[in-house]
């Protein structure tokens, strides 16, 4: 029973489907695996007449051409932009820390007459912010490909990192400090700060990845 | 690494690719009786398909499954689980096909085109038998 549940597994691993399809095929695979089993059929009968799991795969695939379910191609642009968010907190806070040596000062440094003369106001996220943003596009990475084609529990593991990143972000906002600081000047410059801390992508990934690894739940 | 040689899969001599295009044809009608005489599951149809061509048609799951949900979007078939066996046991659940109303009609349809066109082929065959 083990051997045949393994059986079962590995080709629902190796099937590009999409998931309708994939569910109707595993649950009749399944059944009638089941079947030869109980007929008198040795695993190894069921393999030399129907191969190994991954060519009865790629049979199943071959029958059922029309219902192929490859992983998106672009997906692989959301690792590029998890690398170029990186690049760029980088490059932010690098820009940052120069600007920072040349803001000149009149008078007494430490006393109330300072007056900084030159530089930006120093953003203190660069790297936070960027590492919120290149989990986010991993996890949805994984999600379009990886764990669309192998067993539901693989969706934990994008469902871990959105959870991660909303546990940070909400453990910043109850010690009263921002990834983005809210300069709440208006309703609009909230609402971009809101949108550029990432919490309501990680939210969307979170629900997905967790409809993802209870779906199928045999 | 190198990559390796694709190798073109040969094509089925004229008589192999003529039996394939005739099963394939037929197949769909044959389910519908099998299912019309008693519901089945799918290693079940595949059981009753070999025993009754005495190992002529010798299907696989791959090769039923295509054939057994076009039938059921079709209408022509429904499933359910059973769990129940014949003697009443209780057993692991079991994907069972039978036939509908529809389906019942569409059998009906495809015999006599069957009935009709093997007719012909027979007649056209033995007038211009060598």
């Amino acid at each position: 029973m083990n051997e045949m549940k393994r059986y079962v597994n590995t080709v629902e691993r190796c099937l590009r489907l999409d998931p309708a399809t994939r569910l109707r095929v595993m649950n009749d695979l399944a059944s009638d695996l089941q079947s030869r089993l109980e007929a008198g059929e040795t695993m190894e009968q069921i393999r030399a007449e129907l191969g190994g799991p991954e060519q009865l795969a790629a049979a199943l695939e071959a029958e059922f051409a029309a219902h192929r379910d490859p992983a998106p191609r672009w997906r692989w642009w959301l690792l590029a932009g998890a690398a170029a968010v990186l690049a760029a907190a980088a490059f932010g806070s690098c820009a940052q820390r120069q600007a920072a040596a040349s803001v000149g000062i009149i008078g007494g440094a430490d006393g109330p007459t300072a007056i900084f003369v030159s530089g930006p106001v120093a953003f203190p996220g660069w790297w936070p912010l960027g590492l919120v943003w290149a989990v986010l596009l991993v996890a949805a990475f994984l999600l379009l490909g990886w764990c669309r084609h192998g067993l539901p529990r693989r969706c934990w593991l994008p469902a871990a990192l959105c959870a991660a990143v909303l546990a940070a972000e909400g453990t910043l906002a109850a010690l009263g400090q921002q990834l983005v600081p809210a300069l709440v000047l208006s309703p609009l410059t909230a609402l971009a700060g809101l949108l550029l801390s990432g919490a309501w992508l990680a939210a969307v990934l979170l629900v997905l990845a967790v409809r993802g690894a209870l779906k199928n739940k045999r | 690494m190198p990559k390796r040689p694709q190798t073109a899969e040969t094509p089925p001599a004229p008589g192999v690719r003529f039996a394939q295009q005739l099963k394939k044809g037929a197949l769909e009608m044959l389910v519908l009786q099998l299912l019309a005489a008693q519901p089945s599951h799918g290693y079940g149809l595949i059981q009753r398909l070999r025993a009754g061509s005495g190992g002529r048609l010798d299907l696989k799951e791959g090769t039923l499954y295509p054939i057994l949900y076009r039938l059921e979007d079709d209408g022509c078939i429904t499933s359910a689980w059973q769990d129940i066996a014949k003697d009443g046991a209780r057993r692991t659940p079991r994907k069972v096909y039978t036939v509908t109303a529809a389906g019942l009609a569409v059998l009906a349809e495809e015999k006599a085109a069957w009935r009709d066109f093997s007719a012909c082929v027979n007649i056209i065959c033995k007038e211009d038998a060598p």
